[in-house]
Parts: C-alpha cells; sequence; structure tokens
C-alpha cells in the first residue's frame, strides 16, 4: 500500500505538470503526438490504479502477519536518516537560488511563465545573444513548472522553491524505502535510505535547484517498481515503472538513461526463454519511453526550431573507431574515474562483486536487471564522454558533473551491496 | 643435522608469531593504543613550540621533530592492526566480555575524537587556509587521516554488530546455521577462500566507502550551513553590483547593452544568467554590435560603465569627442547622445541614443 501512495504522489505530480504544458502550448496540444502522448500517460496510470485496486482486494484475504520488530539499526538509522532530513530542510528554508543554472535556466524560466511567456517563446528572449540562442529549451520543462507552482501558491511561496528539494528527498527515500523493505526487510531499507539521504553526492544536489534530484526520483522509483514486478509480477508496478522511467525524460533529456534501463529490462524478459509474447512488458517501456522522448523533441525541434549542439554524421564515427586502438578509451576511463572518485569505485566495485557472483545472479532476474541497470549506465557515460572527447575540447570538464548526474546509481548499488551481503535474500 | 636445525627454527617462529599474536588479542593493548593514537595530536602543538623556539629542545637527537610529526600516522596503523587481529577472534568467537566493553569504549572515543577533529577543521575553513597548523601545529592530512581512522573503526563496530545480529537472528529463524559459520561465509577467514568470499569482501570495502561517503555531510554541516547562507555576489561575483544599478536605475522596459561572453566577463556577459536579475528589459550582447543596424533598431538603450583591471579591459570604451562607442572589444559605433544616468562609487549608468 505504501509503494502504491508514494508512487501515486510522484506520477502525479507528473501529470499535473504536463497537463499545464498542454494547456499553455497551444500547437504542441494540437498535433497529433502531443495529444497522444498525454493520452497514453493518463491510460497507463488509470490502468494502474484499476489494476492495484483488484490485486490490493485479493491480496488483501491472502494476507500473512509478517513480523514488525523494529531493532536498534532501524532506530538508529532511522534517526540519522531523519537527522540528514531535517539538516536539508534547514539549508534550504534559509537560502535562496543561487547556483548558477537554477538561477540562469530552471528558476528563469518559472519567472517568465510568470510573466505569460511560454516555453516556445522562451528562445524570442534571446533575439539579441549571439550565444545562447536556444539555452532556454536546452532542457525538458519538469522542474521550472514545478518552480513556477511554487512561487504561484499563496501557500507555499513564503519559504524558498529549494524546500520543494527537501520534499522530492522524502518521496525518493520512501519510494526507496517502501520497495528495499518489502523484498529485503526493514533492516536493509533503512540502512539504504540512510545510505541516500546521507550521501555526500545526493546531498549536494538536495540543497541545488537542479534537475538531478527530481531526475533520481523518477529513475529510482522506476527501476525498484521495476525490480518489484519481476519480482513478485504485480501489473500495477508495471505500469508505474514504465511511467516513471520514460517521464524521466521529461526532467532531463541529455542523458538518455531511460534507454539503457529499457534495454536492461527487455534484456532480462529476453533471458527467461520466453515466447515473443512474454516480453510485451519490455515492448510496453521502450514504446512509452520512446513516445516521450519523441514528444519533447518534436516540440523543441519543430516548434522551436531547436538544432541541438552537437553534430552527427558517419564521419564522426571513423575518429572514435581508430583511436580505439591508441590507447584513448583508457584517457577517457581515467578521467572519469579521477573526476567521479568515490562514487566511480563503489560502482565498479559493485560490478566485479555481481560478477563474482554470476551464476547466482543470473537465476535472479530482478538483481539481474539492477546489474544490468549499473552496467549499461556506466557504459553509456562512458560512450558519451568517449564519442564527446573527439567532437569538443571541454569534455574532460563536463565528467566533474558526474558526480551529480551519476548520482542515481547510488541508491541502486547500495541496495545490490547490501543484498549480496544478506544472507538471508539467498537463503530464499 | 641441518634438518633439524630448520625445524626448530620454524618452531621458535611459530613460537614469535604466537607470543606476538596472543600481545596483540589482549584487551588492554588496544585500548591502551587507541589512548595514544587519541592523545597523538597533543604532539603537534609540542612540536610546533619547539620549531618556533628551536633553542629550548637541545638534544642533539636528529630527526626527533620529524618522529613526532609521523608518530601519529604510526599508531593509526597499529591501531588498525590490532582491530585486524580483533576481527579474527571474534569470527571465531574467542571475544569475551571484557573485549566487548574495550570495543564500546574506544567506539565513544572514535566519536569524540571524530567531533574534535571536525572542530579543528571547520575552524580552518572558518578562518583562512594553514590556520590550524599556525596555531596548533597540526596538518590538515593529519587532521584527515584522524577522521579516516576513527570513522573506520566506528564502521568496523558497527558492521560486527550488524553482522552479529543478522547472523544471530538467521540461528534463531528456521536456517540449521551457526552463527560462526554465517560470519566465516561473509568474511573468508578459516575454511575455503571462494569467488563468493571473495565478491563478500568487495561487497563489504564498497559499502564501507559508501558509509563513509554519508559520515561527512554530519561533520560538514557547519560548512554547509555557512556556504547556503552565500549571497548572489558570491556566485556572481564582483560584477553582481552593476546588475543591482542596473536594475534600480533603468525602467523595466528599457533596453540593456552588456558586455560580451567571454574570459574578460564569464558572469555579466551571460545573458541568461543576467537575465534573471533583469528580467523584463531586452538584453543586448555587445557582441552584437558591429555596426550602426542594432542601434538603429533599438534607438534608446542603457548600459553600466566597467572598470577594467589587470585582467579585463574597460567596458565599453568611449570616445566622447567624436561620439563614438565599442562594445564589442573591435568595432567603432557612432551613438547620437550618451547621457548619465546615474553616478556613485559603484558605477556609472549611461543611457545611450542611436
Amino acid at each position: 500500500m505504501m509503494q502504491f501512495i508514494v508512487l501515486l504522489i510522484i506520477l502525479s505530480l507528473m501529470i499535473v505538470e504536463k497537463v499545464f504544458f498542454y494547456s499553455i502550448e497551444d500547437v504542441y496540444s494540437k498535433s497529433f503526438l502531443g495529444n497522444f502522448e498525454l493520452l497514453v500517460f493518463i491510460a497507463l496510470f488509470v490502468l494502474g490504479i484499476v489494476v492495484f485496486t483488484k490485486e490490493h482486494r485479493y491480496s488483501k484475504q491472502n494476507v500473512k502477519n509478517k513480523s514488525n520488530k523494529i531493532n536498534f539499526f532501524v532506530v538508529f538509522f532511522g534517526l540519522l536518516s531523519i537527522l540528514a532530513i531535517l539538516l536539508s530542510f534547514v539549508l534550504n528554508i534559509n537560502k535562496k537560488s543561487i547556483h548558477w543554472d537554477a538561477v540562469a535556466l530552471y528558476d528563469a524560466r518559472a519567472k517568465f511563465l510568470e510573466s505569460d511567456i511560454k516555453f516556445s517563446e522562451m528562445p524570442s528572449l534571446s533575439q539579441y545573444d549571439n550565444l545562447n540562442k536556444y539555452y532556454y529549451l536546452l532542457y525538458p520543462p519538469y522542474t521550472s513548472i514545478a518552480h513556477y507552482f511554487w512561487n504561484t501558491s499563496d501557500f507555499l511561496n513564503n519559504l524558498p522553491v529549494g524546500t520543494y528539494y527537501s520534499i522530492i528527498l522524502v518521496l525518493l527515500l520512501l519510494s526507496i524505502y517502501s520497495f528495499s523493505a518489502t523484498h529485503s526487510g526493514k533492516t536493509i531499507a533503512t540502512i539504504l535510505v540512510f545510505l541516500t539521504a546521507s550521501n555526500s553526492s545526493i546531498f549536494n544536489i538536495v540543497i541545488k535547484e537542479y534537475t538531478n534530484l527530481p531526475f533520481n526520483l523518477y529513475l529510482v522509483a522506476g527501476v525498484f517498481a521495476l525490480f518489484s514486478y519481476l519480482k513478485a509480477k504485480s501489473l500495477w508496478k508495471l505500469f508505474f515503472g514504465v511511467l516513471l522511467v520514460s517521464s524521466s525524460i521529461w526532467v532531463r533529456l541529455l542523458e538518455p538513461i531511460w534507454l539503457v534501463i529499457s534495454l536492461s529490462f527487455v534484456v532480462v524478459l529476453i533471458s527467461r526463454k520466453q515466447t515473443i509474447k512474454k516480453i510485451w512488458p519490455g515492448i510496453l517501456l521502450l514504446s512509452v519511453a520512446l513516445l516521450e522522448y519523441a514528444s519533447w523533441t518534436y516540440f523543441t525541434k519543430i516548434i522551436a526550431e531547436n538544432p541541438g549542439f552537437l553534430s552527427f554524421s558517419y564521419l564522426t564515427l571513423v575518429d572514435p573507431i581508430v583511436a580505439m586502438f591508441t590507447g584513448a578509451p583508457f584517457v577517457v576511463l581515467f578521467t572519469i574515474a579521477k573526476s567521479w572518485g568515490i562514487p566511480f569505485f563503489i560502482h565498479m566495485s559493485t560490478l566485479v562483486a555481481l560478477l563474482m557472483r554470476f551464476k547466482e545472479i543470473v537465476k535472479d532476474k530482478a538483481l539481474l536487471f539492477l546489474g544490468l541497470v549499473l552496467f549499461s549506465s556506466l557504459a553509456l557515460y562512458f560512450a558519451q564522454f568517449y564519442m564527446l572527447s573527439f567532437q569538443a575540447d571541454w569534455w574532460s570538464i563536463v565528467t566533474q558533473s558526474l558526480d551529480r548526474s551519476g548520482s542515481f546509481l547510488i541508491p541502486i548499488s547500495g541496495y545490490i551491496l547490501l543484498t549480496l551481503l544478506n544472507v538471508k535474500y539467498f537463503s530464499k | 643435522m641441518k634438518k633439524l636445525s630448520i625445524i626448530g627454527k620454524l618452531e621458535n617462529q611459530g613460537k614469535m608469531y604466537h607470543k606476538l599474536y596472543t600481545i596483540l588479542t589482549k584487551p588492554y593493548l588496544l585500548l591502551f593504543s587507541w589512548m595514544v593514537f587519541f592523545l597523538s595530536p597533543l604532539l603537534g602543538p609540542i612540536r610546533l613550540y619547539f620549531l618556533q623556539n628551536p633553542n629550548q629542545l637541545n638534544l642533539g637527537i636528529p630527526g626527533v621533530l620529524s618522529a613526532m610529526y609521523y608518530f601519529p600516522f604510526l599508531i593509526s596503523m597499529v591501531v588498525l592492526v590490532v582491530q585486524l587481529v580483533w576481527i579474527r577472534e571474534f569470527i571465531l568467537g574467542r571475544l569475551d566480555s571484557k573485549h566487548k566493553v574495550v570495543f564500546i569504549l574506544i567506539s565513544i572515543m572514535s566519536v569524540i575524537s571524530i567531533f574534535i577533529f571536525q572542530s579543528l577543521i571547520n575552524l580552518q575553513f572558518v578562518n583562512y587556509p594553514n590556520y590550524i597548523y599556525s596555531n596548533y601545529g597540526i596538518t590538515l592530512i593529519q587532521l584527515q587521516f584522524y577522521n579516516f581512522v576513527s570513522t573506520l573503526q566506528i564502521i568496523l563496530f558497527f558492521t560486527f554488530l550488524f553482522i552479529y545480529y543478522s547472523s544471530s537472528k538467521i540461528k534463531n529463524s528456521s536456517l540449521n546455521v551457526s552463527k560462526f559459520e554465517m560470519l566465516g561465509y561473509i568474511i573468508p577467514i578459516g575454511g575455503k577462500i571462494t569467488l563468493q568470499k571473495i565478491s563478500n569482501i568487495v561487497s563489504l570495502v564498497a559499502l564501507a566507502s559508501l558509509f563513509t561517503m554519508s559520515v561527512s555531510i554530519f561533520f560538514d554541516a557547519n560548512k554547509l550551513i555557512k556556504s547556503s547562507q552565500e549571497g548572489y555576489e558570491g556566485k556572481v561575483g564582483k560584477d553582481y553590483k552593476y546588475l543591482d544599478l542596473l536594475s534600480r536605475f533603468t525602467s523595466r522596459d528599457s533596453n540593456i547593452i552588456h558586455p560580451p561572453q567571454g574570459d574578460f566577463w564569464p558572469a555579466i556577459g551571460n545573458q541568461p544568467l543576467i537575465r534573471y536579475f533583469l528580467f523584463p528589459r531586452v538584453l543586448v550582447s555587445g557582441a552584437l554590435i558591429l555596426d550602426d543596424k542594432i542601434g538603429l533598431e533599438i534607438q534608446d538603450a542603457y548600459f553600466i560603465e566597467i572598470i577594467g583591471n589587470n585582467d579585463r579591459p574597460n567596458w565599453p570604451i568611449i570616445i566622447s569627442d567624436k561620439k563614438e562607442i565599442i562594445f564589442d572589444n573591435e568595432n567603432i559605433v557612432k551613438f547620437e547622445k550618451l547621457e548619465i544616468k546615474y553616478k556613485s562609487e559603484d558605477g556609472v549608468v549611461y543611457r545611450i541614443l542611436f
């Protein structure tokens, strides 16, 4: 029940924002893609609620009395987590948005919305700017609409918008707790919540009004929902998981994490040696995610004429392929390791630990899915920076943002590590 | 005969090893070494005193001061080795109540020492770089190392508690496995080393790193609170005062010309950034004013004079007598009229008519 309520809140936030965007952008709302995207989203959302109600009624009859014992670890790490959450509230309530992108992009777009300037009209503000013509459409609208709602609400606008990010942290922790407690028990769940809430990489994005934390919320909640679906075959988790992963595109677009999660999910489903009919959940995830991707890129490229910022042709592939034999991949890997630091070491160690127990892991499709998400996300970051290193000389500076953009992997690696050490999990 | 002497040598080595091992497992050794470790930072001020007053330390022994510097590192390593021996004893179930009391005592001392060391680190942050060394003779690296050892000790303590708790829980459950068999499963000491056990060690190390990442925010709370109180000046830099003047002394429907974006004016030249402060004014990048075209288009605009320094030139370059101005560092543009809208020590706001 807790899982359902938390995911319902997270998805309702997204739906409200989508409907708002749909209502202000006339050209988008009159396009087929705009209508179809919103229709599919709401249909899956309603379907998820209906399926949950049916499953819940059935499971009530079969409910077993689970132990509700609270031990020392639950209390200790629970208190530390609350302390971290309180610290984030104290910091966010007492500060204003001052970080570069928070000011120049996310909060600025909210300010423009307050003056009735739509997203499609924002590029015209840069009429007399030689370098930033499409800056306002580089990122999808989620964060700015949230800031707009916050700033225009009589109830909330007495508090700085940073408070919203502490609330997002609470939702993230609740979603992590609800899923991991179901599958691994309260102790592991509370430790994981503590490791996430107080993690320096995560905490760093809680006190910055950036897109990273909401992005983490949708990705992590989505990955755990799909993990839980693979464990328990509960259809509402599949529908909600699909919506969460695919709608992360409306928060951040530059890293196609939705693609690697979708592919990992498909691979796990195929590895069950089932017929093509049985991999429909994977096809559903890929289709909805592609629809979400297409809807925003359609808006930026066709309606607002955004040309993108990197060129691509088959010729651009020649250099990276040739350079594979000259040691260039090691330079990129070394730069990533140096910039990312301890989190990179943690994720790589997690992969090594998983690989050493591959025979066991491969039998547990849900855990295999988490491992594949971790592996493919790291591979994606590597591939992105490898390709970028041939197109832009500033690529090594961008690797410094990995600590923020890759922070969604912290709870995933944390859960895998705690599971690998959980004797009870493997003795089932 | 030769063979016998080798066996004797080996036996002697074995005896020595056992003797050393027995000493290392003594509860008081860990307590004593931890006390020494805990007090070793006091060597810092003593060393500093003798460094500042060389005549006072007339011992004539070279390297004493260096030894005082490296001693805390050495004692930290001793403490770690003793703790590792204790892990083994713990797994083998040979830790008695005295050991457990010592473990709890040193954990409490670790918590206290982390707070003291972190306060010293914060002092440096609040004051100036090198503050703690110049006042207390302790370097930042030393403090970070003390913190690392203390944090590691606490993590070890909690890991043991966790393993102890979960294994005893499993023992009590339907699984018929002894507590120490379970510990053997997790840590590869005693018994065959398998890939699974190595995987567990790798997982433990990664998990310990995750814990270390989690501990830092509690100790950096002061630093975080201080940095959160930073204003726009902290992020935009000293040019923020110019934005403040422009927003105060120009109307909301005016046109504002700003410097070109680049190394000289990274913040005040960045149009999206300054739009946040100047919205809804129309912003015009100086980089685009190459000729009369844009001037004739906007006709009336404001700009603020930015005084140059060693790192950047003045902006814009005004040639008043010829009624000419340079906004893009290169091209001369004619103007009709130039008037001062506001003038103070902080800057001059001009109105320009093309």
